[in-house]
């Protein structure tokens, strides 16, 4: 039996569509409130601060630290069967805003505090999905 | 500040329909179930209802009002939740209030679900566009790898451990084994627990709920018509909610409890240590930890070492999760967030047969749900009485 499981893609909007093409020209943007000058993950319509619809994508450093972690075993999602273990991280961003999303690592080079940075291998459906890779980068 | 107004309604009835690992029924089944035995247990008739208050993860593309006609209550008053697992206690609340308000004078809150573990995963990466569009993409394991990412940070900062929290997985287990409605009833022991199959480090598989099939309800009626009909009840003393509270803390080591705890058992009246035993929202046995932190009982921090000093078991000092709670019982989706409340209600009127506590006088519930990005969103708490 074989069955073509589809990756689940993020539904690209206004909202999100400068990320993504920032992320396939190999840049890292975030937004940031230019009422309130607050970054902002993930993408929004309105700041979550103050309500303002004026956010503005900014170049980010793509850099922070692993503020915990888990190794998943066990999907959601079986796309994923044959790509376990997953390392996943919530990372503290240097701008702020905590981005969880999955490292390449070895699963004993995981540890809290550890510097990582924003890489571009990651590719679904022609887009390109930031995560992150061990190091300053 | 804890909300207020709950004194003209009592709890007077909980049941369950029969839970099942493997749903046979369609969904309205196990609401309709539910719906009708904590009726029948009140002795009320369906024609006397005029409030109901509903929360499923599957209803769409129904609803709680075509629910309503599928069970053929006339309602003036009816409540959706959309708080995930604090729907339950959020809808409580809501009812009571909405009784002492004479909005509506016999309430039914029920809570159903029909989860196969195929279906609950299946529900994880369309769950909201947080989830859907942030996480899923990355394979983060649904809920499973949010709350390892919870444990991990917990364990890192606090220096929780996996044998504290399993203390709360078996200590459930032995309740469930009293519980027949209840889906996991073999013993489990420590060994058991610290090394199942691994689902998302530091989680493991008796961290997790089993998802599976089943409903939950209550009866809330008027103080006043309780009293001419002779209805033994429960008071809720007092409650709250909270929503997206501390928006920044993505890997949450408190929940939105640790706002309102105070006050709530400050306008209950109740000191902690009058509580007689706890229903926890027991998604994963460190969320329990999380919320015994937030609700007080031990400083931030300490929830681990608490659980290792404190007899949690049926006859200790603080019995957690009586019937087994979602992790032994299982979850019904959002009857998982019913689930404490109708064990509450049934220690509070005595009617928990062999797992029965001996004349529990007061009892404190909590829910705790609605994930969006990373966080749980919802909390909910409400301190009951047999008064």
């Amino acid at each position: 039996m074989t069955s073509t499981v589809v990756a689940p893609v993020p539904r690209v909007n206004d909202a999100n569509r400068p990320f993504y093409e920032a992320a396939a020209a190999g840049r890292f943007i975030l937004q940031r409130c230019a009422r309130c000058a607050r970054w902002i993950y993930y993408p929004r319509v309105f700041c979550p601060y103050c309500l303002s619809p004026d956010l503005e994508w900014k170049p980010a450093s793509g850099r922070g630290q692993i503020h915990s972690y888990a190794i998943v075993h066990h999907p959601a999602h079986d796309y994923f069967n044959d790509k376990v273990p997953i390392l996943l991280a919530a990372v503290r961003l240097v701008e702020g805003p905590i981005m969880v999303a999955s490292v390449k690592a070895q699963i004993d080079e995981l540890t809290i505090d550890a510097p990582v940075h924003v890489v571009f291998d990651l590719k679904v459906d022609e887009l390109t999905i930031p995560r992150f890779a061990l190091g300053d980068g | 500040m804890a909300a207020v107004g709950y004194d003209g309604a009592l709890i007077v009835s909980a049941a369950q329909s029969v839970y099942e690992k493997r749903p046979s029924h369609p969904l309205v089944r196990h609401i309709g179930e539910a719906v009708r035995k904590a009726l029948a247990e009140a002795g009320l008739e369906s024609h006397e209802v005029d409030g109901l208050a509903l929360s499923s993860f599957q209803l769409a593309p129904d609803n709680v009002t075509t629910i309503a006609e599928q069970l053929g209550l006339q309602l003036t008053w009816a409540f959706q939740g959309a708080f995930g697992g604090a729907s339950g206690v959020v809808g409580v609340l809501r009812a009571a209030r909405a009784i002492a308000h004479g909005e509506a004078n016999v309430v039914v809150c029920a809570a159903a679900d029909a989860f196969t573990v195929a279906a609950h995963v299946a529900l994880m990466d369309q769950f909201n566009s947080g989830m859907r569009d942030y996480l899923a993409p990355y394979g983060f394991g649904g809920t499973n790898g949010l709350f390892a990412l919870v444990q991990q940070r917990h364990m890192f900062e606090f220096g929780t451990t996996r044998p504290q929290l399993g203390r709360l997985a078996i200590t459930q287990r032995q309740n469930a084994i009293l519980n027949p409605n209840a889906l996991l009833r073999t013993p489990l022991v420590l060994e058991d627990y610290l090394n199942a199959r691994l689902i998302a480090e530091p989680i493991r598989l008796f961290d997790c709920v089993l998802p599976c099939a089943g409903g939950d309800a209550v009866v809330l009626v008027s103080k006043e018509m309780a009293h001419r009909r002779g209805m033994p009840g429960v008071s809720i003393l007092a409650g709250g909610e909270r929503h997206n509270f501390h928006p920044d803390e993505i890997v949450h080591l408190r929940t939105g409890l640790s706002d309102f705890a105070s006050d709530m058992f400050a306008t209950a009246g109740i000191q902690r240590d009058a509580v007689d035993f706890v229903e926890l929202y027991d998604d994963y046995p460190i969320m329990e930890t999380i919320q015994i932190e937030d609700l007080g009982f031990c400083a931030k921090g300490q929830g681990g070492a608490f659980i290792e000093a404190t007899d949690i078991s049926r006859s200790g000092s603080l019995p957690i999760n009586t019937g087994g709670g979602q992790l032994s019982a299982g979850q019904a989706g959002a009857s998982g967030g019913m689930i404490g409340i109708y064990e509450a209600v049934g220690q509070l009127l005595g009617r928990c047969g062999e797992r029965q506590l001996r004349s529990p006088e007061v009892g404190v519930v909590t829910g705790f749900g609605m994930v969006g990005y990373v966080r749980g969103l919802s909390s909910a708490a409400m301190v009951l009485a047999r008064r």
